[in-house]
């Protein structure tokens, strides 16, 4: 099954969805940079509807802290 | 007061330390405070009451953002207190900036206008005011709760080991220490070495290249020869990083014998191979300043309304946001334009990097990457150190070898003393991470090596490679060795203040 929330992050940052899992992260995914922070809360606002707060998108910093978010904030099927 | 005085080694900080240790821990923060206030007075008296107007305005508007009903009053009450605070920032430091630059265009037309009459620039201005504007903005964003305590408050922004140039902590790192820190004898023992370390840098190492520096920037075209040109910027990038990073780590040192963890502020920036590595790893905490604080919500604004413009298909160019940062940054530094050449150089080689440039960095070898990073932050630091945009064309003519200057009028060994001759290959490796088991965490290595075996019954010191083992045994002697050096030169020296005390 496909997990939108990787296929997301995967395209914002121009990589394989298989070089993503949960604990990846700005320190150890070179291409996650502050301006793909922007772009991957633009694209995950777009891609699950939801408007993401500064304290949110500060908190973000790993791909399971974003499921995490975004499931408080009731995205469904994450 | 500097920290790399015999008042301040001798006097002030023992008995600051002596304090903290006696008092009862519900007024440790107000001694702190005091002691701050008095580090602060000792060099800048009449701007005390400037300090803690600033330190109160922007606690009552912390309180009152954190109050507010709604997001528009959050809001505005936000954008008053950065405008407060900038303005205080812009009054005292870019005022006759604006105005000479100004009578630039006015008096060809006769309508010149006077200059203003301004006091000295006060200390550390340019870092308290990026505190004050942290903890607002952070609280304005809800990542950390509104300081209720203004004594807690004051510690954050007057705190002397980083008050006066930094390094700049974010409110949001430093919160929970202001009010829950421990000290023990390990930490403590870890921030006297650091800070001694950090003195070593400063008084044995920027100090004698500083002079150096001093004397050939002050130079004339006639008498700049090639040569000597190249040796002054040597010697003013050596005075530059051990006098910085030297200051970072005896700041850094100075928290952890009060119980404060700050972040690292320099991490080996000669060893880049990309301008935005470099940023990375040089003067890490402004960087973050500025990423968090400017570039992010500047590139939030302009992006969210390319998304409404183009849809989410299209990925945002960041460039124009990024040199727009550091000019702002080269600025923040003082009001000459050789500081905003300086941001701009690395803005446009930053801006470059988001492109083919940058893919050609990641393939390319080594060590044209190195010397690809070397020319750029070296060009610009002529600007950061000229006093002039014309010194700094003068000097970079002389370093391209075409300005006809006489060598035999100042010859270089004039500048290259025996002293520095020996420094030279210690600061150049200590420039890339070769000394790095110095400043790792040794002492539970050290106990581990020495105290216990291994589980396989093998001692922890056998283990350690000789490089290693040589050098957890000659840190302490090197250590004591490195104070007492830095000791004597400094009761004979003169005032002598850091770098980055004027910006």
């Amino acid at each position: 099954m496909s997990d939108r929330l990787i296929e997301t992050f995967a395209a914002v940052l121009g990589i394989p969805e298989a070089q993503l899992g949960e604990d990846s992260s700005p320190a150890n995914t070179p291409e996650w940079d502050s301006l793909a922070t922007v772009n991957l809360t633009l694209g995950l606002e777009f891609e699950f509807g939801v408007k993401l707060t500064t304290q949110e998108i500060m908190s973000m910093t790993t791909v399971a802290l974003a499921r995490s978010v975004l499931k408080h904030k009731g995205v469904a099927g994450l | 007061m500097v920290f790399s005085s015999t008042v301040f080694a001798f006097l002030f900080l023992p008995v600051v330390l002596a304090l903290n240790f006696a008092v009862r821990t519900e007024i440790r923060n107000a001694v702190l405070v005091l002691a701050s206030l008095v580090f602060y007075a000792w060099g800048a008296a009449r701007y005390v009451p400037l300090l803690l107007g600033m330190v109160t305005i922007n606690w009552v508007a912390g309180i009152l953002i954190d109050r507010a009903a709604t997001p528009a009053r959050k809001q505005a009450l936000l954008v008053a207190a950065v405008a407060i605070t900038t303005g205080l920032l812009i009054d005292f430091k870019y005022t006759n900036f604006i105005i000479d630059n100004l009578n630039a265009g006015l008096t060809p037309l006769g309508l010149a206008l006077p200059n203003m009459a301004r006091l000295e620039l006060p200390l550390g201005i340019s870092f308290f005011t990026f505190h004050l504007l942290s903890y607002v903005i952070d609280i304005y964003r809800g990542v950390a709760p509104a300081q209720r305590n203004p004594i807690n408050f004051a510690l954050y922004i007057c705190f002397f080991p980083q008050m006066i140039a930094g390094p700049i902590i974010r409110y949001h790192d430093v919160a929970p220490q202001l009010t829950e820190r421990r000290v023990t004898l390990e930490k403590f023992g870890s921030g006297v070495e650091r800070f001694i370390l950090g003195l070593g840098k400063k008084v044995l190492l920027a100090n004698p290249f500083g002079q150096a520096a001093d004397a050939i920037f002050a130079l004339s075209a006639a008498e700049l020869s090639t040569p000597v040109a190249w040796f002054g910027l040597l010697s003013y990038v050596l005075q530059l990083y051990f006098d910085f990073s030297g200051y970072s780590d005896m700041a850094i040192g100075l928290g952890r014998m009060f119980g404060f963890e700050y972040l690292e502020n320099f991490n080996y920036p000669f060893i880049s191979k990309s301008i935005s590595e470099f940023w990375r790893r040089w003067h890490i905490s402004l960087s973050n300043w500025f990423r968090d604080y400017l570039y992010m919500p500047l590139v939030f604004v302009f992006a969210r309304r390319s998304m409404k413009k183009y849809g989410p298909r299209r990925r945002f160019d960041d460039r124009p946001q990024l040199v727009v940062v550091f000019l702002i940054c080269g600025i923040w530094h003082g009001a000459n334009w050789t500081f905003v050449i300086w941001g701009g150089i690395h803005g446009v080689f930053l801006m470059l990097e988001r492109g083919r440039l940058g893919r050609w960095l990641k393939t390319a070898p080594a060590v044209l990457s190195h010397l690809y990073v070397l020319a750029v932050i070296l060009l610009a630091w002529v600007f950061f150190r000229a006093e002039s945009v014309a010194a700094a064309l003068v000097f970079l003519t002389a370093m391209a070898g075409v300005s006809g200057a006489d060598s035999a009028i100042w010859p270089i060994y004039a500048f290259v003393t025996p002293q520095l001759l020996l420094t030279l290959p210690v600061a150049l490796l200590a420039l890339t991470p070769v000394f790095s088991s110095l400043s790792r965490d040794w002492r539970a290595r050290a106990l581990q090596a020495f105290g216990q075996l291994a589980p396989s019954g093998e001692s922890e010191v056998a283990r350690l490679s000789w490089v290693d083992r040589s050098l957890l045994l000659a840190r302490p002697p090197l250590l004591i060795g490195i104070l007492v050096m830095a000791m004597i030169e400094v009761s004979g020296q003169a005032y002598n203040p850091f770098i980055y005390f004027r910006f």
